[in-house]
């Protein structure tokens, strides 16, 4: 009864999870399943009260009090002589039916209004929020001692009255994800296709709303016992009648004599609060599509990675192609002098059935003053051997075989401490979406200002004066403007400078930059292009260049590499590779880089092999 | 912002009207048993009748409850029927006890539930695992039965803790924080267990946002990404949910209140509706949506100013 | 953000080590009793006063809140005799209409007014006036006249055996006639007593405070610099205060009784209410059955009073058939076991009566009664055919209901005072509160003229005559009289108050 409830939940992650039916999500959490079998038992049990226990719980033999346990009276008896397991059983009966009650009601009012107002909006919705805004501002236990003050004990109606109470709760939950997905296309698209809105509602909504109504209920569950039995316990439950709460009334009447008596509600209550609690949990992680996996340490992994390294320098076995078409020779190629240096890197993430590669054996390398393409479609990898180069993989992922290194100094084996303090100044990163890669809460200044104080040890003014002077040379307009400015206060193309800026001011060797004019407008692509080639140019960097366009490649790129499906089929200057591609992937990909150029009339070289979506 | 504050404090003003309105229709439905009730079993009928008469009990409800609101907007809330002090007295006597249960909870539960929460966001796997399940044990037993279970073994069985009363702050400081502790305790358990997975889940959240890893491959130190950055974006969540908390908390205290024998809000308008006390209860209610309505109020301020975007417009 | 955060982890922080630091203060901070004048009696009461007003207040344990404020025309000493405190002498008149009261001199308000006649005279008025909970106390009393200023003649309409006692009571407290209309009346008492309220460290709800009279004129009854009074209204929560030292004396139950032994706490006993059921219906308006005597008197066969009071009450007291204590003159000793248990009788009588398939008893409960009982009688009465349909009633509601005439019988706990014409004028007279169906056959109608006809000494024989006609009619099927437990602590000594559930301020003392 302390434990408020969470604001509502978003609807479910993953497109797969609403794909898939509840039942079987359910049964695929042993947890949820276990959780409401316990459930699903405890209702029946008390349902068939009846059948379960031989003696009436309100029966009492004042002679066969406080008796302990015994093949008579399973749990022993009470203050009156009454059987305490028949009491549970038949208790049940109240705690759980009024709990179910207030859920019912609840969530018949609040889930049709949520629906309603999700959907409708306007005049309806603010009404309705007010209304909502004002239950919930109502103390819940005064409101329920007034209706027990005014109409008598009865559960069955002061439940109903919590019900109402409650169902804010739902409301909010239910209109907020229903006013989302009013907004979704395929909703759009049903409606012009003439469903009609009871259609709608119920096939697409419905849908969305099932399982986080379902959670919610669950936890909400957990708070309305608590109220209902609390309401007992304190006295005001109808004590002619067994329930939970009245149970533990009459063990606090007893605390000194019998303070046992507070032991088997107390566990009943735990058990159903805990399954239910259970239930919402394993339900709700369900629903965000976590594989469980049983991950060995990183450090076993780094272990791995540093013996491969002693024993000899990797040379990774072409791995199968799923496609069956071998790379191109030198597609393996480490250039001498190479500043980064990449060499049959593997990089992996646990799935249901052991780590998945999704990186399969990559070697590359740059030299300083030189720009090289990684290029591919999406799934091919070249973001993740971006970020294993970082060493900053998503959670789950790791780098599973191979070696980086740059400036002669190997990557995967290194302490945090000293990885970090490459970052930025051996090695830098642009990110491809420049709004969702600045912190929304702090200054621009503030997140330039951060790193250059930590990595190059500046005092906060020549820090200050050092930012102002990079967003000065990446092409911003009016620097102590954007110095001050909060990033929902720039455009695209003012944040993609920023980032850039912020990678290159501490003079990083190598570059990595993954995909940085896609998110941007054509005008400014250009212009982001040409700052790019004056920097690298300007501080002589080795740069990677990720990409799946062909012509950011032909524009910028010395040499370029061609991924498919986690490896290198291809690798070689631009003007060889563009002139003579050999692998037909690269062929492929080259052709239907043209499109916007000319009108296709025909395929230069037939495809036979289909497309694949990597699996991540 | 101004004017925001000002709708704000119009619509909780709505709010204390409609609420006190509901509580009140709902005393009088059964008002029969007030004046015996305050007069006790030995006076005669004829007594009773002039009580009733005397409270005003026999008038229509409308008036009833008009005739209390022109009070209540003087800032009188009437004088009690089972006392000789004013409600506002009495209340005010009241409230920083059920304040001082729900404001030390809601510290010491957040304090423990940041930590708790950004150590099972940190390090998944088993640590995490066995949180989770701290957590469900937490949310597993009502309130006021581990508050039971403490005042037997805590202070019966061992003897540490006076389990009963309060001492007010003023009139000593160490008496009021031990009076404190078996509640705040029985209280906190509950909140930390929510409130954790709160953390830990805003925490993943922003964990796995874009700008994180573009920091840290600027080379801040992790500690500056998780105090700075990813703590100041996973507040905004939790701070609803701890004003969420703090308001059931003021509800649950009730429980707690009777099981420590603490002379708070909740305890008095127990009371009070059971006798029928319905200048006390109805002034309970108004109290208490008031202070549920500032805690909202700071909630969404505090939000609002930690979003830029907010803040600024 | 993060600047809030921190603050509230140092005070979280602070906190925490507060309350390790004060812990080892330890959890009883009451400094060791010394008989000197330092002492203070600290009273954890399970009662809180509506109002300070001795017009509007009760007696039982509320006597405790009065007793240090204002003293009473007579006191009741521990043996509930009456012994001089205001008034030095009082005198019945022969035909029991007047009581003239000598009052002692000198005795001051701690106002520096006088106790004077006119005053007392005041205070008799206005307490009839108020119409608080007792002013039925002063009933018969039509009007009050100053003979002089030390002497007070009270006219009675009707012969009250019951008066000189009462005046030991709430309609005895004198307080001064200056503080009649103030605006504080109710919160703000002044008297003549032992000590005064220190407004300033009393809390409605939480503490009230009085401080020793400096000026009193009895000596011997002032025994403590300080008397402190806590109002706990859950036993528990007393009882913890009494363990850990955080009080000197609370009322308690029987179920508490064996815990506060092993805790080493004193526990005394005083004879308490009688407990069982109010046959209140006797003419059987409400329910036919109940009319017939032979029901009533099968429903006092049929309950297995040992077993009740073994389980529920503890065994602390003694099974009976009357509602009378020992104390009071209408005690008939025999009249203890005038009904044994026996269910084949009362089958017989009930069989007697044409209900040999039993009825239907509808009886009102709540959370105040014991869990225990209900069940327990429904049991019982089950065995005899009689079924008990109890009603639930919210607790506050509960004793307004069994007044209301809703219900033919009802549970209830009845003092059992010294003096019985209190507990007749309470529940047998035909206007008597607890009379809610106003019984009254021409037996009793003559009965109670012929107790308040009598002397003093012959009263006594009618009294116990009527005893005999309440058990023989089986008006009411009282199962036990309690003894009624008061712990204490170490620090101080007390005795007990016959007819009072709690000791008299004056009772204590500090330990030596």
């Amino acid at each position: 009864m302390t434990q408020a409830l969470e604001p509502a939940t978003a609807a479910p992650k993953s497109a797969s999870a609403q794909r898939q039916g509840l039942g079987s999500r359910i049964a695929s959490s042993p947890m949820a399943a276990i959780s409401l079998g316990v459930l699903a038992f405890i209702v029946l049990a008390v349902i068939l009260a009846p059948l379960l226990t031989r003696f009436d719980p309100s029966v009492s033999d004042i002679g066969q009090a406080l008796l302990g346990p015994s093949p008579e009276h399973w749990l022993g008896t009470d203050s009156a002589g009454r059987d305490v397991f028949s009491r549970i059983v038949y208790g049940g009966r109240i705690t759980l039916g009024g709990a179910a009650l207030a859920l019912i009601v609840a969530m018949a009012i609040g889930v049709t209004t949520g629906l309603f107002a999700g959907y409708f909006g306007g005049a309806l919705d603010s009404s309705v929020d007010w209304v909502s805004n004002l239950l919930i501002a109502l103390p819940n236990i005064m409101i329920l001692l007034a209706v027990r003050a005014a109409w008598g004990s009865n559960v069955w109606l002061s439940m109903t009255v919590f019900g109402v109470l409650m169902a804010p709760g739902f409301h909010r939950l239910v209109r907020a994800i229903v006013s989302g997905v009013r907004n979704e296309l395929y909703v759009d698209a049903a409606r012009v296709s003439g469903l009609s809105l009871t259609r709608i509602l119920g096939r697409h909504v419905l849908v969305a709303i099932r399982a986080p109504i379902i959670i919610y209920a669950a936890l909400a569950g957990v708070v309305v016992i608590g109220v209902q039995s609390g309401l007992d316990f304190l006295g005001l439950g109808d004590v002619t009648v067994p329930s939970w709460g009245t149970m533990l009334n009459e063990a606090l009447v007893n605390l000194y004599i019998a303070p046992g008596l507070m032991l088997w509600p107390g566990i009943a209550l735990g058990v159903v609060n805990a399954a239910l609690i259970i239930f919402g949990n394993s339900l709700r992680d369900a629903l965000e599509d976590r594989p469980r996996v049983r991950r060995r340490s990183t450090s076993s992994a780094k272990q791995s990675a540093k013996k491969n390294d002693a024993v000899t320098p990797a040379a990774p076995e072409p791995a199968a192609f799923a496609g069956g078409q071998s790379p191109v020779p030198g597609f393996d190629e480490v250039p001498d002098g190479s500043v980064l240096a990449v060499r049959g890197l593997r990089v992996g993430y646990p799935s249901a059935d052991g780590i998945k590669d999704v990186v399969n054996g990559v070697s590359l390398g740059v030299r300083r003053g030189e720009i090289l393409g990684l290029v591919g479609e999406s799934g091919s990898g070249k973001t993740q051997t971006a970020w294993a180069i970082l060493g900053l993989l998503p959670s789950g992922g790791r780098v599973t075989g191979g070696t980086i290194e740059i400036a002669g100094q190997s990557l995967p084996g290194l302490s945090k401490g000293a990885m970090r303090s490459m970052l930025g100044k051996k090695v830098a990163y642009i990110p491809q979406e420049p709004m969702s890669n600045l912190d929304p809460s702090f200054k621009i200044g503030f997140q330039l200002v951060e790193p250059l104080r930590k990595q190059l040890g500046l005092s906060a003014k020549d820090a200050k004066a050092k930012a102002l002077a990079m967003l000065d040379r990446v092409g911003i307009a009016d620097p102590q403007r954007t110095f001050d400015s909060y990033p929902h206060q720039i455009s695209g193309g003012m944040a993609q400078r920023v980032l850039i800026a912020g990678a290159v001011a501490c003079d990083p060797d190598v570059l990595i930059a993954d995909e940085p004019t896609t998110a941007l407008d054509v005008t400014v692509q250009a212009e982001v292009l040409d700052l790019l080639r004056e920097l690298q140019k300007e501080k002589d960097m080795a740069v990677v260049m990720v990409t799946h366009n062909f012509g950011v490649v032909a524009d910028l790129c010395d040499r370029v590499a061609v991924m498919k499906l986690g490896q290198i089929v291809e690798q070689n200057t631009v003007e060889v590779l563009f002139a003579n591609p050999q692998h037909p992937y690269t062929r492929m990909l080259l052709e239907a880089g043209l499109e916007d150029k000319t009108p296709r009339t025909r395929l230069l070289r037939p495809v036979d092999e289909p497309l694949q979506e990597a699996a991540l | 912002m101004i004017s925001y504050i000002f709708r704000r404090i119009g619509s909780g003003i709505a709010l204390v009207a409609a609420a006190s309105f509901i509580v009140f229709a709902l005393m009088l439905a059964n008002s029969e048993h007030v004046a015996r009730n305050i007069l006790g079993d030995q006076a005669s009928v004829e007594q009773l009748a002039a009580k009733q008469a005397e409270l005003g009990l026999n008038d229509p409800m409308i008036l009833q409850y008009l005739h209390w609101l022109l009070g209540a907007v003087q800032g009188d809330l009437g004088q009690s029927w089972f006392n000789a002090e004013s409600v506002s007295y009495l209340l005010a006597t009241r409230v920083p006890v059920t304040l001082s249960i729900a404001v030390g909870t809601v510290i010491i539960s957040t304090v423990i539930s940041v930590v708790v929460g950004i150590v099972a966001a940190l390090y998944r796997g088993w640590l995490d695992k066995l949180l989770q399940v701290v957590s469900v044990a937490g949310l597993v037993f009502p309130g006021f039965w581990l508050a039971l279970v403490l005042v037997v073994k805590v202070s019966i069985d061992w003897g540490l803790v006076p389990a009963t009363g309060y001492t007010p702050f003023g009139e000593s400081l160490s008496g009021w924080l031990l009076s404190l502790t078996l509640p705040v305790f029985s209280l906190a358990i509950g909140a930390v267990a929510g409130l954790s997975q709160q953390v830990r889940s805003a925490t993943i959240a922003v964990l796995e946002m874009d700008y994180v890893r573009t920091l840290r491959s600027r080379g801040l130190s992790e500690a500056s990404v998780l105090f700075r950055h990813v703590l100041r974006n996973a507040a905004p969540p939790t701070l609803t949910v701890m004003s969420l908390n703090f308001i059931a908390l003021m509800s649950g205290a009730v429980m707690i209140e009777r099981v420590f024998a603490l002379p708070g809000l909740g305890s008095i308008a127990v009371d009070a509706t059971g006798v029928g006390d319905i200048p006390i209860v109805v002034g309970a209610v108004v109290i208490s949506v008031v202070i549920v309505v500032i805690v909202n109020l700071l909630i969404d301020l505090i939000n609002g100013w930690l979003n830029p975007k907010v803040r600024l417009s | 953000m993060k600047a809030p955060k921190r603050a509230y982890r140092v005070l979280a922080l602070a906190a925490t080590a507060a309350i390790f630091l004060s812990g080892c203060g330890g959890a009883n901070d009451k400094p060791a009793a010394n008989p000197s004048e330092d002492a203070v009696l600290t009273l954890a009461s399970g009662v809180e006063p509506q109002s300070l007003d001795p017009a509007m207040s009760r007696e039982a344990q509320f006597v405790q809140y009065f007793q240090p404020v204002f003293d009473t025309l007579i006191r009741r000493d521990s043996n509930g005799d009456l012994q001089p405190m205001l008034a030095t002498k009082w005198d019945i008149a022969k035909d029991g209409k007047a009581l003239t009261l000598t009052l002692r001199e000198g005795v001051k308000f701690t106002d520096g007014g006088d106790v004077t006649a006119e005053a007392v005279k005041g205070n008799l008025d206005r307490f009839k006036a108020a119409g608080g909970p007792l002013a039925g106390a002063l009933g018969a009393v039509e009007s009050v006249d100053v003979l002089d200023p030390a002497t007070v003649k009270l006219n009675l309409s009707t012969p009250d055996p019951a008066l000189p006692y009462a005046l030991g009571g709430p309609s005895g407290y004198i307080q001064s006639p200056a503080n009649f209309d103030a605006a504080t009346v109710d919160t703000q008492p002044v008297g003549s007593g032992p000590y005064e309220l220190d407004r300033s460290a009393t809390t409605p709800g939480s503490q009230y405070t009085f401080v020793k009279n400096e000026d009193y004129w009895d000596k011997d009854l002032v025994k403590f610099a300080k008397i402190v009074i806590k109002p706990i209204k859950d036993e528990n929560a007393r009882f913890n205060a009494v363990r850990s030292g955080q009080a000197d004396g609370m009322i308690a139950t029987a179920k508490t009784v064996k815990a506060a032994e092993s805790a080493g706490v004193t526990v005394k006993m005083v004879p308490g209410d009688w407990q069982g059921l109010t046959l209140l219906d006797r003419a059987g308006k409400l329910s036919p059955e109940l009319g017939k005597v032979e029901v009533r008197q099968a429903i006092n066969y049929a309950i297995d009073k040992d077993a009740i009071l073994k389980n529920v009450a503890q065994g602390f007291g003694k099974t009976t058939s009357q509602v009378f204590g020992p104390s009071s003159s209408a005690f008939v000793e025999s009249l203890d076991g005038a009904y044994s248990y026996d269910v084949d009788k009362a089958k017989a009588l009930l069989k007697e009566a044409g209900l040999a398939n039993g009825f239907t008893l509808k009886m009102p409960t709540s959370s105040d009664m014991d869990p225990a009982l209900a069940p327990a009688i429904k049991d019982q009465l089950a065995k005899v055919g009689i079924t008990v349909d109890w009603v639930d009633i919210p607790s506050a509601q509960y004793q307004p209901e069994q007044q209301s005439g809703t219900y033919a019988a009802a549970f209830t706990a009845f003092g059992q005072p010294v003096v019985a014409w209190s507990a007749v004028n309470s529940m047998v007279t035909e206007n008597a509160p607890w009379n809610v169906f106003h019984s009254s056959t021409p037996e009793t109608k003559t009965l109670i003229a012929d107790v308040l006809a009598s002397d003093e000494d012959a009263a006594g024989a009618k009294l116990a005559e009527l005893n005999k006609y309440l058990v023989d009619n089986a008006w009411f099927a009282p199962w036990y009289r309690i003894d009624q437990p008061y712990f204490i602590s170490k620090n101080v000594t007390v005795t007990v108050q016959n007819g009072q559930p709690v000791p008299s301020i004056y009772n204590f003392a500090p330990a030596k």
